[in-house]
């Protein structure tokens, strides 16, 4: 089992390898001159020629990765092109917000998808669970910029709940969280509903049953000890698409995350901005991902580990 | 056969889902054929008139007719992402099948390809490569396209690796069938079903990443009647004028949610292993 | 090598997420204890007027180094202050130069300086800022983003204390106007010798000598302002500001109606009813410093580089219609000229009136009786810019004229209209906004008109080329005689806007905002920024 650890440790750092080249090349096909967005219409030649020298970018292009790729060994993301920061700063500063809304939606949909799901499971193919199915499936299918538009009108303009946007206090996450969590519920309610199910088919329920078990200690414990690995580890495969999906939010709610940074630094064209941030969001992905993997092995013995 | 149609008659929702799929995809498809208004003619002098006979559903900021443009929207955006999806999933079984039947090099490449692919979360992709593409239409097709592809790439892998161990492949192969005709004739049927579930599914999906591009303002660009596009352009004055927004708001999920039924349906239809999935 | 370079990168990488999650726990637990409070809208002095105005901004700036930024127009003035500025009718006056003069033959100009004035860090200002400002802006070594602006300046010296001189290269026109810029802003010397080109992105490095000083700035979060004490003009009318960024309109809007704001900047122009119909709420809209239109690609490669096809589109378009019936709800109107009405030498050509069948016959003189097809692109971020575009579309199409629209975004609009050759050019006409960023039509005219030297479109983006504007343009900026300047100015009018059309001007923008209940003395400079420091906000 160690081995198979370390094994997998180490197809990360090849996969982290292979991002950062990925990321790099990426961000150089991407059309439009950096250096004209960044000053502006109408910027002297002798300014444009300065600043492209400024910003390395008249080397070749292997050069420019290995110097790119040393700095950042050096924690040196370069300087975003268009607030003249290191990159790394801007990340830094960005980045915790939108991991808190992540893992804010995440906990709410957990919370309330395994509810849901084992809801579901108990009264499998009767009304409350046709309900909430209907309920989860509509939220998963609403885009979630008009969804988290409809929530302002009612909890913020209407009710007066929240305030309408920005990250002052933590009142002001709960919407956005709210928003990005009920768009993960629908999924987490059918992974928990499908895995309950399966579960309860099982002998050794029928057995607990036959023995005169409680129905709740039957349904909450025995049989949720077992169908809950495989929900976790969905859930921690789904963190990736949460941090991407935050991009939407933030903006609604005028929240500075690093979606927001991400897709405003593709609109300005600034590469070490772009890199960064990509890099940053596709590593934590991959490194979410292999730790959730090694979790779910170790705390699965059914597992091969030759597989 | 029929025992499929049968077990998906069974899910009632699904059945009713994919009426009313089959029946906007018509309304939308055929839209050229029976509404002689141009979903772009604008009436500058009749912007945001309320509903009425002659507009069932009012006009928009530049005095459009909603329900056309929500129709021809429909064509728009179900043509997107039904292109999308297909010709990502035709890239990703390509991908898939190589992966496992063949293994070996071939494989270790599309597999590392696949998990570069997936190492991209959710809509981060879909920003990259219009980033690098650039926004529009065709764009669009080209993001969501490669939005499906890992995901299919890596199930019809298993798949194939699974069917290539069992003994009648052997067998075949013994008796000296050739490998595009082994593929052809025993691998793709066998993994058939996944496929349709998966695509049935993404279509849901590649419509609210089309919608999502469009608020980003990285998608498909306005005049285009596109559901998302208009959403999202008429979102700025949902309180003024709810209908612009709203319309195609409520289609997107309306079309999403069919979607995801009919998907659930055909899984269950198609492969009672995974019936309670 | 790799191995071991990948190890550290895991290793960092690992250490660094765990520093976020702590930065994150640390935050969650300050938004936790910040549980409660108001939040940021301060509290109300004992006149009954608020210590703090919150104003929600569409976007973020750039840089607050003045002579690098690019969105140069809402912050910049509330923190510096220049040699000259523009008074409210219009006309130049001295702000941190007492008085100014220049020599017969216009080519020294001489400033005395405002004694007693301080910088926000407490500074004397003396002619050394001056002359500081002004090499770091000059440096040929090192050119920025306003240098160009600036180039008829051949040297800036100090004879004492509170005296300047400036050399200039050659006669110029509009010294006064330029030298009223935000990208002439005074910095402090000791400042600029501290930081560099690292100025206008941390709190510290911002010094200058206007209303109020930033105390944070949380990029594209907010920016909070406090008085300058040191404020040579005496106290401006509230104490704090806080500049909100919220990108969406419709997010705009309820935060002003939830009372979380004072201003907003930029309402969505259909959503300005509602809003203005809301007790307590009031709107400005008001002309503004610009223009909106369409510019014609002049280039070989263009349908349009045939002057007539050019007068064709521009008469097969109704303004009236077009701008009466998309920003019916903000009063604004149709152009009357390519200047605005507040530019220095601004005569009004009237709106030309639509006539189809004229178009049909100047096209039948270009060529083309049965029209032809063409594409425009536009871009939507300027107001309504998509919706203008298919507008045009709909009424050249009465013409024949079949068009197609391309719609781009931000970034690809900015790469476009920068340095293509006319092969390059895939569109033949582009939606653009026009104004300079200074009262004197030079700033708006000459950049843009004049033949591109190099056959780029760096600066003239649609390869506009007329023989006589050339002359009128680059004679007229050489000129200190303003009576002759403003006659030759009055002819490349006419020319840009009828007989050579330069572009289709369609509507004069306004400035666009609206206030809550209780909001005192917003008005607007000559250059339609609003001058938030006279605002009071009534509790």
């Amino acid at each position: 089992m160690f081995k198979y650890v370390v094994k997998r440790f180490l197809q990360m750092l090849v996969m982290l390898f292979a991002l950062s080249v990925i990321v790099f090349l990426m961000v150089r096909l991407i059309p439009g001159d950096p250096v004209t967005m960044m000053l502006g219409q109408g910027a002297g030649k002798e300014a444009i020629a300065a600043e492209r020298a400024r910003l390395g970018l008249d080397y070749p292009l292997p050069q420019q990765y290995v110097m790119w790729l040393t700095n950042v060994f050096h924690g040196d993301f370069g300087t975003s092109i268009t607030t003249h920061k290191p990159v790394l700063t801007e990340i830094v500063r960005r980045y915790p917000l939108t991991i808190i809304i992540a893992v804010g939606s995440t906990a709410l949909s957990a919370v309330v998808g395994i509810a849901f799901g084992i809801i579901s499971s108990v009264y499998h193919g009767k009304l409350a669970d046709n309900i909430l199915m209907f309920v989860s499936l509509f939220a998963v299918s609403t885009p979630s910029f008009f969804l988290a538009i409809l929530l302002l009108i009612i909890f913020s303009v209407t009710l007066k709940w929240f305030p309408s946007g920005g990250a002052s206090s933590w009142v002001g996450l709960v919407l956005p969280i709210i928003t990005l969590g009920m768009q993960e519920v629908g999924y987490i309610t059918r992974i928990t509903r499908s895995a309950m199910l399966d579960v309860l088919g099982e002998d050794y329920i029928r057995t607990s049953r036959a023995r005169g078990v409680a129905e709740h200690v039957v349904i909450c414990v025995h049989a949720l000890k077992n169908a809950i690995i495989p929900v976790l580890t969905s859930i921690g495969l789904r963190f990736g698409s949460l941090l991407a999906g935050a991009t939407l939010v933030e903006t609604v709610f005028s929240l500075a995350g690093i979606g927001r940074l991400t897709v405003d630094a593709v609109a300005g064209r600034d590469y070490p901005l772009i890199q960064g941030c990509v890099l940053i969001l596709a590593a934590t992905f991959v490194i979410v991902n292999t730790v959730v993997d090694v979790l779910y092995t170790v705390a699965d013995p059914r597992i091969e580990f030759d597989s | 056969m029929k025992e499929i149609v049968q077990r998906f008659c069974r899910k009632r929702m699904s059945v009713v889902a994919g009426v009313m799929l089959i029946l906007i995809i018509a309304a939308c498809a055929f839209a050229p054929l029976y509404v002689h208004v141009d979903p772009l003619k604008q009436n500058l002098f009749n912007t945001y008139a309320r509903p009425s006979a002659e507009h069932l559903l009012g006009t928009d900021n530049l005095g459009r007719d909603i329900l056309v443009r929500l129709l021809y929207g429909g064509r728009s955006s179900l043509a997107i992402s039904f292109s999308g999806v297909l010709s990502g999933t035709a890239v990703g079984v390509i991908l898939g099948v190589i992966a496992g039947y063949f293994g070996g090099i071939a494989d270790t490449l599309i597999s590392r390809l696949i998990d570069v692919l997936l190492a991209f979360p959710g809509l981060l992709l879909a920003i990259v490569v219009v980033a690098i593409l650039g926004s529009g239409e065709s764009n669009t097709v080209v993001a969501i396209a490669i939005f499906s592809i890992p995901t299919v790439a890596r199930m019809v892998r298993g798949e194939v690796l699974k069917i290539r161990s069992a003994d009648y492949i052997a067998v075949c192969k013994v008796m000296g069938e050739s490998s595009a005709r082994v593929i052809v004739r025993h691998v793709i049927p066998n993994a058939i079903s996944q496929i349709i579930v998966n695509v049935t599914l993404q279509l849901g999906t590649a419509i609210l990443t089309t919608s999502a591009l469009s608020f980003l303002g990285l998608g498909v660009q306005p005049p285009a009647p596109e559901w998302g596009a208009m959403l999202s352009s008429a979102r700025d004055v949902l309180r003024s004028y709810p209908l612009p927004a709203v319309v195609p708001g409520i289609a997107i999920t309306l079309v999403v949610v069919c979607f995801s039924l009919v998907g659930d349906g055909l899984r269950d239809a198609l492969d009672p292993r995974l019936k309670n999935a | 090598m790799n191995g071991c370079a990948q190890g550290n990168n895991g290793v960092s990488r690992r250490g660094f997420v765990g520093g976020m999650g702590a930065a994150a726990l640390a935050m969650l637990s300050s938004g936790l204890v910040a549980c409660g409070g108001d939040s940021g809208t301060g509290s109300v002095g004992e006149d009954g007027y608020k210590d703090t105005l919150v104003v929600a901004a569409y976007g973020d700036q750039d840089t607050l180094d003045p002579q690098i930024n690019v969105t140069n127009d809402k912050v910049l003035r509330l923190l510096y202050s220049g040699l000259l500025v523009v008074q409210e009718d219009g006309s130049i006056a001295g702000d941190l130069a007492e008085t100014y003069d220049m020599s017969e033959d216009g080519l020294t100009w001489t400033f005395h300086l405002k004694e007693g004035v301080k910088f926000a860090n407490g500074e004397d200002f003396t002619s050394a800022d001056v002359v500081a400002t002004f090499e770091r802006l000059l440096n040929p070594d090192h050119p920025l983003r306003y240098t160009d602006t600036v180039a008829f300046i051949d040297k800036v010296e100090a004879t004492d204390d509170y005296t300047v001189v400036m050399t200039m290269n050659t006669t110029y026109g509009a010294v006064e106007d330029t030298l009223a810029m935000q990208c002439c802003f005074i910095m402090c010397k000791s400042t600029l010798e501290e930081f560099g080109y690292d100025i206008g992105t941390d709190p510290e490095t911002i010094n200058g000598t206007g209303p109020y000083k930033v105390t944070s700035w949380d990029i594209d979060e907010q920016m909070t302002f406090a008085v300058n004490e040191n404020w040579y003009l005496g106290e401006p009318g509230t104490p704090n500001i806080i500049m909100k960024v919220i990108p969406e309109a419709s997010s705009r809007a309820m935060a002003l109606e939830n009372g979380e704001v004072d201003i907003v900047d930029r309402p969505a122009v259909d959503d300005v009813e509602r809003l203005s119909s809301i007790e307590g709420l009031t709107l400005v809209s008001e002309p503004g410093y610009g223009l909106q239109g369409f510019q014609f690609n002049c280039s070989e490669y263009s349908k349009c580089q045939d002057v007539n096809v050019r007068k064709a589109i521009s008469i097969a378009i109704d303004r009236e219609a077009i701008v009466g019936s998309l920003f019916k709800e903000i009063g604004e109107t149709p152009t009357h000229g390519p200047l605005v009405p507040m530019n220095r030498g601004y005569v009004d050509l009237g709106v030309p009136t639509r006539d189809v069948d004229a178009a049909k016959q100047l096209l039948a003189e270009a060529g083309v009786p049965d029209g032809f097809e063409m594409t425009i692109m536009t871009f939507d971020g300027y107001n309504k810019g998509v919706e203008l575009a298919e507008a045009i579309k709909d009424q050249i199409a009465d013409a024949g004229i079949i068009a197609e629209i391309v719609t781009v975004d931000s970034a690809t609009f900015n790469a476009t209209l920068n340095g293509l050759t006319p092969e390059e050019m895939k569109y033949d006409m582009f939606i653009m906004g026009f104004g300079g960023s200074s009262l004197d039509p030079d700033a708006s005219l000459r950049r843009i008109c004049v033949t591109s030297e190099d056959g780029l479109n760096t600066n003239n983006y649609g390869w506009y080329s007329n023989a006589r504007v050339d002359e009128l343009l680059n004679g007229a900026i050489t000129l200190v005689d303003q009576e002759k300047r403003m006659e030759m100015y009055e002819e490349a009018q006419r020319i840009i806007y009828t007989e050579d059309p330069f572009a289709v001007y369609l509507n004069l923008r306004n400035s666009l905002f609206v206030m809550a209940e209780g909001v005192e003395n917003f008005s607007l400079n000559p250059l339609q920024v609003p001058c938030f420091e006279t605002i009071k906000v009534k509790a």
